[in-house]
Order: structure tokens, then C-alpha cells, then sequence
């Protein structure tokens, strides 16, 4: 990572700017590596009390739409640039929040207002939740509205397309990406979906060509929030940006698509910061902006300021900030080849001979026990290290039990349930690895598994440890990360029951194949060259 | 024995009844609000609006029919808190007004904002109990997340410089280390909030950690301690008992801090502690220690806790009740009367150490396991009984009649003093 410990400048006079500036940006920085950033002018625009949040510049750059709760409830105002006048935009009772301009200088924006309590809602049939409201004119129009969340919304460049996060339809803790097409009559519809115990992504942003989505994403609940991008025509295949170590959202494009700003936080860093990554290296830079939580940035139309929040005052207000940025041609990260996908282990059932066979064609011989539960020692083959892996099970449950039961579990050194497919007291489908310090990493299905018929899964450990989930061949909308833990040579292979002996599988297990890479027939890890070069060119 | 002597003492010097009656076996009820929020009855109607003073007195009516005279009002769910919290209010504990925070979309605990409700849940609910009579404190898990996003932690997402760190360096909001003098800070100013309400028990239950764990402590002043201490070296593994012990320091001192701050309050007020998967004592460090960095038994050696509130013990399938007995028997005699003692009568099994897992071993009833567990705490010198969690019918009328009639019977008292 390049670090970069930047040069601030805090001024009152307009006089003090201009040696501000140079004096930050001749002097004050010191770079690193190929990507360095400066930064200088560090202004307020708004004081007083209250938060002053999630600030945006308009196409034109003569005002700034942000989110200030000077009122008590959140509401939407507007700073004109020349003049330093705010005006309300979206204020009464009820929460606005989360504004994003169109290019025509409307607004789009969350809103959401409850009256009375969870229960009298639901009671009431309430579809009052977070929706989106277009502003334009002085008057406001409802684009959705439901009991859902709707929110952080991202107008595209061409104002035809909504870009959200919404939880409609998610059942979890979590958020999914979602599209609306501003064309009379169309649709929302989603276009990443992400569900499970904690699983979210929010605050799309589409690169100003737009051919790239990015967005923030919790994988799980110790995990840390981190960037992600995609094609925007295929979301399902994404490249995270940030390492896991640190705490990363609220990413922005820049005008020109060449640096993403976003907030960050890492260890050994004062507080929450601005930080500045050139998405095709990964290189990042931490703005020192002052004392204080500074966040959610925006760049200006012609990519030279960010606009950001710091609550050095005692409350979040408004400061611009010019920062320039040195492009020296990347050494783009070499992309590690994808490993060939090999099937390592495949089970092979022939009259009463049962096997698995390795890859070089040796084979184990099962141990029974009297039941369906078959047992295989020490299969070779299985040693996967800290490299993808995948695991596919077809099986049939023939009756779901009040607790979970065991498909197929991988025994190692390293942790005697290294991996396992299990289908769970609620019906659903799990597959899980570990965590270097041998922590549970698991996934589930969007549904329970139906019993008496036969399913397919297969779980997938990525090389960088996020882990996938298919059933019958579609992707669930479940994810986690951070199952990293290197496997040496497995054990033994459990199916229909636990590695020592429990949990016994109510159904049969039909096929099983485990194999190093990715198997054949799924979309393979995006890598961040494919996506950032490939466009490029 | 020094709180056995003074109430014998108070007996005898002609406030015998006062003195006595303050001496009832305890039945401490744990109450999560929560968790009544989406009952329904034939129909789908909600029986419970928890945001309103009357849904939480119907709440409190449900729990009190297991004989409970000491309610332990749940005050959080993780860091996010279940009245009108200042510390942990601002700027929005709401998902998605703060977009960290992935929504809970379940239908009606999604929409749930007890911090707004008014008036404020704590506050009604302990006067409430006190009007009738109980005993009455918070239920405070030693966690700022409970296993949800939108759990986590206001001032912890306000003050990242201050989060828990693992040894390979990630940081995670999760956890606010306590090794931060303002991290204590913040949590004393929390322990203000619950006091002036009118807790008169605090009770910080360590077997709810939120995943927090000595996993997340190599933070600054810890490592910088670590080499003041222990000098150059590898750092251990966080399993180490080296490093929980080291860790355990710290939450040792916050613990005398709270203690300090309960005293200084004024107000009488217990501070109780709750521990999980307890063995027979050994030389050997328990697991509270080893998994949460929380020595209890030196609280209690020192005096810095009133009570301690065992939520399950390690018993022995083949020797469920006799195990149980030797357990019991074990952590009464560590305590040593220096503080309060009371043992799990739960229908939760999620540890599998529950009613449901000796029903399992046992083959007997519910309330039969119950009754049983409630005459060995009893007989074994216990101060009381825990019961974790008291959700809609999870105790069955039966339960609830063996219960009652033990705890209003021959377990009246307690079992030195009757």
C-alpha cells in the first residue's frame, strides 16, 4: 500500500489559500511508490450546529446537495458555492437523506417517515419504509415506496438509470444492488443480490463511462466493509479493491474514472479518512484533512476538489479540499493465473464397490459402518493450501431433523471440520470453511433444501477466501470472506455424517466431487486487471 | 463468609425480619423484550408492542409466572441501546441512516426503535418493577455487536482509533478495546445511564460477548504493555492462556472502574457478573477467562463483584444432576461467601447444557429437571437461581407451577438463614 501523509492546510482568508495551496502542494506530501496524491485548502463550507452529511456536487459545480439533521430529523439542503446561502430542499417530518443529483440539477434521495411503532405498523399493513423521491422544480415525486429500505442511490451519468441498495425482498441482515430505469413504465429490478446473516452491499457508484459498478460490501459479521466493482452488465462477477485488514465505503468515482475516493480507515490511523486509490494497481493514499472523522467524500465536476464531512467542530459539517493526484503509468498488479481446475477427489459407487478416486486414478476404499454414512481415510489430493477450492454434492434429504445434519465434511490437521456441506435445523444448505485462527466461515441457501428431491451444491472456497454458494446451478445470494486457513492433506472424507460419526445425514448422498480451482462451468474470480485494463482498452 | 456473618448479625440484633426477608432465595429472571416483539396469537395479531409501556408491563406479567422477584431487564441489543440512550444515541443508531449498518429485514424486529420510544422503556420498566415490589436491573452483555450489523456500535463507529485489532493486523468494529482510557470512559458514562434510571442490579454477562474475544486486543497500549512487561519476543497466540491472563488485566481494571463508579453513585447497587461453561474449580484457567479474558474468580477473591451468575455448567451426561451438584458445590466454595451466588435453571440450550439437554440425559420432564436443578442450587448454598431467558412460553405452565411452588415453599429462603 502506498501511504501518503499529506500536507493540511487550514485557512480562513481567501488570501492564505493560494500559499496554502502551494505551500501543500509543493512541499507538504510525501509520496510513495508510483501513485501520490496532494492535498491542500482544506476549507469549511458549512458551521454551526447540527451534522452536515453525505455531500454531492452538482454537474454544474455551483452547488452542493447534502443531508443535515440541524432540525433533529434528516433533512435535504442545498449550499449555493458563490454565495455560501443553504436552502432546504426536502425538510418536515420524516427522514431525507442520502441525495444524488441527476444532470438535468434535480435530486434523487431517500426518504422515509414512521409514525407509531413497529407493531401498529405491521398491524396496519404499512408500506411505509425507506423509498426514493425525486426532487426537481420545488416538487417531489415518489419512485419507490414500500416496506423496504431503499437508499443510497447513484443517478447515472446519462440520467436514465437509478443505481441502489435495497433490502426488498431480503430476509437476512442485509442489502442488495438494485437498478430503476427512469423510462416511463419500467421496473426496478436487481441486479446483485446479496442475503444471509450479515451480507450487504450499499452505495453503488457507476464509473462516468458507464461501464463499471462500484460499491461497498460486508461479507460477513467479522468482517470489515470493503470496495468492490464489476462490469455494470454483469455484477455477479466482482473484484474486491480493499484488503480485508481495513475498513473501507462510500466509494465515488472520479470525474475522469481514473481514481475511486472513498472513506477508510486502517490500522494506526488517527481517525476515519479520505482516502484516494488508483483502482488499477490498488494503490490507495489517506488525505490528511485534519483532526477528526473525515468521510464520505465527492469529488467536483472538473475532478480537482473533494467535498467531505469532519466532525473536528463537535459536529459533522462541510469542508472542500483540492487534491491532485500523479498517474505514473502503473504497474498494473500481476494478475496470479487462475489454478487450473482439477477434480481431486470424485466418489465412484459400483454395485457394492465404493471408491473415491484421486486425480492420478488411485482410489480409497470406503469404510462403512452399517449405515448410508460412508468414510474415506487419507484421500490424497485434498491439500489444497490457501488456494480456491470447490466441493459439489448431489443429495437427497429425505426428511428435514430439528438440527443439523452432515453431507459432507473434509477432516484435516488444521481443523477436524476443515470443510463441510450440512444442511441445517431450518432446512437450508450450508457449506463452510475456517479462518486461519479456525473460525467457521459458512454460507447458506436462499431456501430450505426440499425434501425427497434431489439437489445439487457446490461450494466454492476463491482463492482470496470468499466463499460461493450454487444450488442447482444458481448462485445464492448468501456470501462470507476471510477463509483463508491453508489445508495439508486431508484425514479423511465424511459423507452423511459428521468426521466422528454424528450428525447423521437423513437422505443419501448421490455424487460428490472436490477439486482444487475453480470446477468448470462457473464464472471464475474476476481479477483486477481483467476488469480495469480490458475496459481501458 | 463475611455477608453470611453480618446478616446473621443483623438477625439477632432485632431487625430479624427485615434482615431475613432481605435473605429470599433469589429467582432472577433475564428478560429480552426483543424477543417478545414478533408473538403472535391465532390470527397473526402481535400480543406484545414492546415500544410501549403496556406491552412491556404485559411482558413483565408473562415473566413473573415463573415465580421471579429479581428482573433483568436486557438494556441493548449489542451496542445499540433499548431506551433513549445519549452515548449511544448519536448521530443515528438506525439502519440505513447510517449505511454501515445493514438492516435487520425481519418483519416487525426490523422496524423496532426502542431508542426513540417514549417514555423511555428502561426507565418505565425498572419503576414498574420496584412499584411491585422487585428487584430490578439490567441485563448488559459484555458485547457491542450481537451478531448483526446493525447491532454494532455507535461510538464505535465513531471512533475506529479505538477498535480491537487481531495479530495479524486487521481491525474490526466489533469490539472497542478497553486497553483505551476513553473506551472505559465511554462505558462508565453508559453505566451512569443505567444507574439513573434506576438499575439496582447491573449485571455484565461475559457468556454474551459478541464475538469479541482477546482474539481482537493486540492493540497499541496492549502490545506496548506486552513489551514493557514480557519484553521482545513473539507475541502468543490468542489462545494462549499467557495472553488471556494478560488481557484478563485489563477487563480486570475496567471491572474495578464500574465498581468504583457504581459506589460513587450513591445509589445501592450490585454488580453482578455472568460466566459461562463452568468445571469443577481447578488450578486450571476456566473458560470465561480463556474465552472472553475475564478472571472472575480474582473479582470475586477481591471483592469487585457482588454476585456471579454462573449460565451453565460443564455437567456430566452420565451424571447430570450428581455433576451438576459437584459444580455447584465447587464455585459456592471459591466464592466463599464473599459474594452473591446463583446457579441456571434455563430453558435456552443452545450451549446444550440447558433443561431440554438434561431432559435429554435424565429422561425426565421439564419441570421436573427444573424443579431438580432449583433444590440442588438450594441445597448446595446457592443465592439464587438464573433463569436465561425468559421468552414467551419457554418455561410451560407446568415449569412455572414447579417453579412457584419451590420458590414460595421449602426454597423460600435461603437455605443458612431460614
Amino acid at each position: 500500500m502506498t501511504r501518503c501523509d499529506l500536507l493540511q492546510r487550514w485557512r480562513r482568508g481567501g488570501a492564505l489559500a493560494l500559499m496554502a495551496l502551494l505551500a501543500g502542494l509543493a512541499a507538504g506530501c510525501r509520496s510513495g511508490g508510483a501513485f501520490t496524491c496532494r492535498c491542500a485548502d482544506v476549507v469549511a463550507l458549512t458551521t454551526g450546529a447540527g451534522n452536515d452529511t453525505e455531500a454531492v456536487w452538482s454537474p454544474d459545480g455551483k452547488r452542493i446537495a447534502f443531508q443535515t439533521d440541524r432540525s433533529g430529523d434528516l433533512d435535504i439542503a442545498m449550499l449555493e458555492m458563490g454565495s455560501g446561502s443553504v436552502s432546504a430542499v426536502a425538510e418536515g417530518p420524516g427522514h431525507a437523506c442520502y441525495p444524488s443529483w441527476t444532470p438535468d440539477g434535480g435530486l434523487v434521495y431517500t426518504y422515509g417517515n414512521h409514525i407509531g411503532t413497529a407493531a401498529q405498523a405491521s398491524s396496519a399493513g404499512s408500506d411505509c419504509g425507506y423509498g426514493l423521491q425525486l426532487w426537481k422544480a420545488g416538487l417531489a415525486q415518489v419512485l419507490t415506496q414500500g416496506y423496504w429500505r431503499d437508499y443510497t442511490p447513484c443517478v447515472t451519468a446519462d440520467g436514465s438509470a437509478i443505481y441502489y441498495a435495497s433490502t426488498q425482498g431480503n430476509t437476512g441482515n442485509s442489502a442488495s444492488l438494485w437498478r430503476l430505469s427512469l423510462a416511463k413504465g419500467a421496473a426496478a429490478e436487481r441486479v446483485l443480490h446479496l442475503d444471509g446473516g450479515t451480507a450487504g452491499a450499499v452505495q453503488p457508484s457507476l464509473s462516468p463511462d458507464g461501464s463499471r459498478l462500484l460499491w461497498a460490501q460486508l461479507d460477513s459479521f467479522r468482517q470489515n466493509w470493503r470496495l468492490y466493482a464489476a462490469r455494470a452488465t454483469n455484477l455477479q462477477e466482482a473484484v474486491c479493491l480493499t484488503p480485508g485488514e481495513m475498513s473501507a465505503y462510500a466509494p465515488r468515482w472520479s470525474p475522469d474514472g481514473r481514481l475511486i475516493a472513498f472513506t477508510g480507515f486502517s490500522r494506526g490511523d488517527p481517525s476515519w479518512g479520505v482516502y484516494v486509490m488508483e483502482p488499477c494497481s490498488g494503490a490507495l493514499c489517506r488525505l490528511d484533512a485534519g483532526a477528526g472523522n473525515s468521510r464520505s467524500p465527492a469529488w467536483a465536476p472538473d475532478g480537482k476538489e473533494l467535498v467531505f464531512e469532519n466532525n473536528r467542530s463537535g459536529f459533522y459539517k462541510l469542508y472542500r479540499m483540492r487534491v491532485v493526484c500523479d498517474l505514473a503509468p502503473t504497474a498494473a498488479t500481476a494478475a496470479a493465473p487462475h489454478p487450473v481446475a482439477c477434480v481431486e477427489a470424485r466418489l465412484s459407487v459400483r454395485d457394492s464397490d465404493t471408491r473415491l478416486i484421486g486425480a492420478d486414478g488411485s482410489s480409497v476404499v470406503v469404510k462403512r459402518d452399517g449405515t448410508n454414512a460412508l468414510t474415506f481415510v487419507r484421500p490424497a489430493g485434498l491439500d489444497f493450501g490457501t488456494n480456491a477450492f470447490y466441493v459439489r454434492v448431489a443429495m437427497v434429504v429425505d426428511a428435514h431433523e430439528r438440527d443439523t445434519r452432515i453431507v459432507a465434511v473434509g477432516n484435516y490437521a488444521e481443523h477436524v471440520m476443515g470443510w463441510q456441506v450440512f444442511v441445517r435445523e431450518s432446512g437450508k444448505l450450508c457449506f463452510s470453511a475456517r479462518d486461519p485462527r479456525g473460525h467457521y466461515v459458512g454460507v447458506e441457501s436462499d431456501k430450505p433444501v426440499e425434501a425427497g428431491k434431489p439437489v445439487s451444491v457446490l461450494g466454492i472456497r476463491a482463492g482470496d477466501g470468499s466463499l460461493l454458494m450454487y444450488v442447482d446451478g444458481k448462485l445464492q445470494g448468501g456470501r462470507n470472506a476471510g477463509a483463508t486457513m491453508s489445508y495439508g492433506p486431508a484425514l479423511k472424507v465424511c459423507l452423511g455424517q459428521q468426521w466422528n460419526g454424528g450428525m447423521r445425514l437423513g437422505g443419501r448422498v448421490l455424487a460428490f466431487e472436490c477439486g482444487r480451482g475453480h470446477p468448470a462451468g462457473v464464472p471464475r474470480t474476476l481479477t483486477r486487471e481483467a476488469l480495469f485494463r480490458e475496459v481501458d482498452q | 463468609m463475611r455477608k453470611q456473618r453480618l446478616a446473621l448479625l443483623a438477625c439477632a440484633v432485632g431487625v430479624a425480619v427485615d434482615a431475613c426477608a432481605a435473605e429470599r432465595f433469589e429467582a432472577a429472571a433475564l428478560v429480552d423484550s426483543f424477543d417478545f416483539a414478533h408473538v403472535t396469537a391465532r390470527g397473526g395479531r402481535l400480543l406484545f408492542d414492546t415500544e410501549t409501556p403496556q406491552g412491556n408491563v404485559a411482558v413483565l406479567d408473562h415473566v413473573l409466572l415463573t415465580g421471579a422477584n429479581t428482573i433483568l431487564w436486557r438494556n441493548c441489543g449489542g451496542a445499540t441501546m433499548r431506551y433513549q440512550s445519549a452515548e449511544e444515541r448519536w448521530p443515528f443508531v438506525e439502519a440505513p441512516l447510517d449505511k454501515r449498518r445493514l438492516p435487520d429485514n425481519r418483519p416487525v424486529h426490523g422496524w423496532l426503535r426502542y431508542y426513540e420510544a417514549a417514555p423511555d422503556i428502561l426507565r418505565h420498566i425498572l419503576n414498574e418493577c420496584h412499584e411491585r415490589g422487585l428487584r430490578a436491573g439490567v441485563h448488559w452483555p459484555f458485547e457491542e455487536t450481537h451478531w448483526a450489523s446493525w447491532t454494532f456500535g455507535a461510538w464505535n463507529f465513531e471512533h475506529p482509533q479505538y477498535w480491537g485489532v487481531t495479530a495479524t493486523g486487521q481491525v474490526w468494529s466489533g469490539r472497542c478495546s478497553l486497553a483505551y482510557p476513553e473506551v472505559v470512559s465511554h462505558k462508565l458514562r453508559l453505566a451512569d445511564e443505567l444507574l439513573e434510571r434506576g438499575a439496582e442490579h447491573i449485571f455484565i454477562d461475559t457468556w454474551r460477548s459478541g464475538g469479541w474475544s482477546p482474539e481482537y486486543e493486540y492493540v497499541r497500549p496492549e502490545l506496548e504493555r506486552w513489551l514493557r512487561e514480557r519484553g521482545a519476543g513473539p507475541l502468543p497466540d490468542f489462545r494462549d492462556p499467557q495472553w488471556c491472563a494478560f488481557v484478563s488485566e485489563t477487563s480486570h481494571a475496567f471491572f474495578v472502574a464500574l465498581r468504583k463508579r457504581v459506589k460513587a453513585s450513591g445509589r445501592k447497587a450490585r454488580l453482578l457478573i455472568g460466566i459461562s461453561d463452568v468445571d469443577a474449580l481447578t488450578d486450571a484457567p476456566d473458560a470465561t477467562l480463556l474465552t472472553r479474558g475475564v478472571d472472575w474468580q480474582r473479582l470475586v477473591r477481591e471483592e469487585v463483584v457482588d454476585g456471579v451468575v454462573v449460565m451453565s455448567v460443564k455437567w456430566d451426561k452420565a451424571r447430570a444432576f450428581e455433576s451438576t451438584r459437584e459444580i455447584y458445590r465447587s464455585v459456592v466454595g471459591a466464592c466463599g461467601g464473599r459474594c452473591d451466588v446463583l446457579f441456571p435453571v434455563t430453558m435456552y440450550d443452545f450451549t446444550k447444557r440447558g433443561i431440554p439437554s438434561y431432559q435429554e440425559a435424565t429422561k425426565q420432564a421439564a419441570d421436573k429437571v427444573a424443579g431438580e436443578l432449583l433444590r440442588i442450587a438450594w441445597e448446595e448454598g446457592a443465592d439464587g437461581i438464573c433463569m436465561e431467558c425468559v421468552d414467551y412460553r419457554n418455561y410451560s405452565e407446568k415449569t412455572c407451577a414447579e417453579l412457584k411452588s419451590a420458590l414460595e415453599g421449602k426454597s423460600r429462603f435461603k437455605r443458612e438463614l431460614r
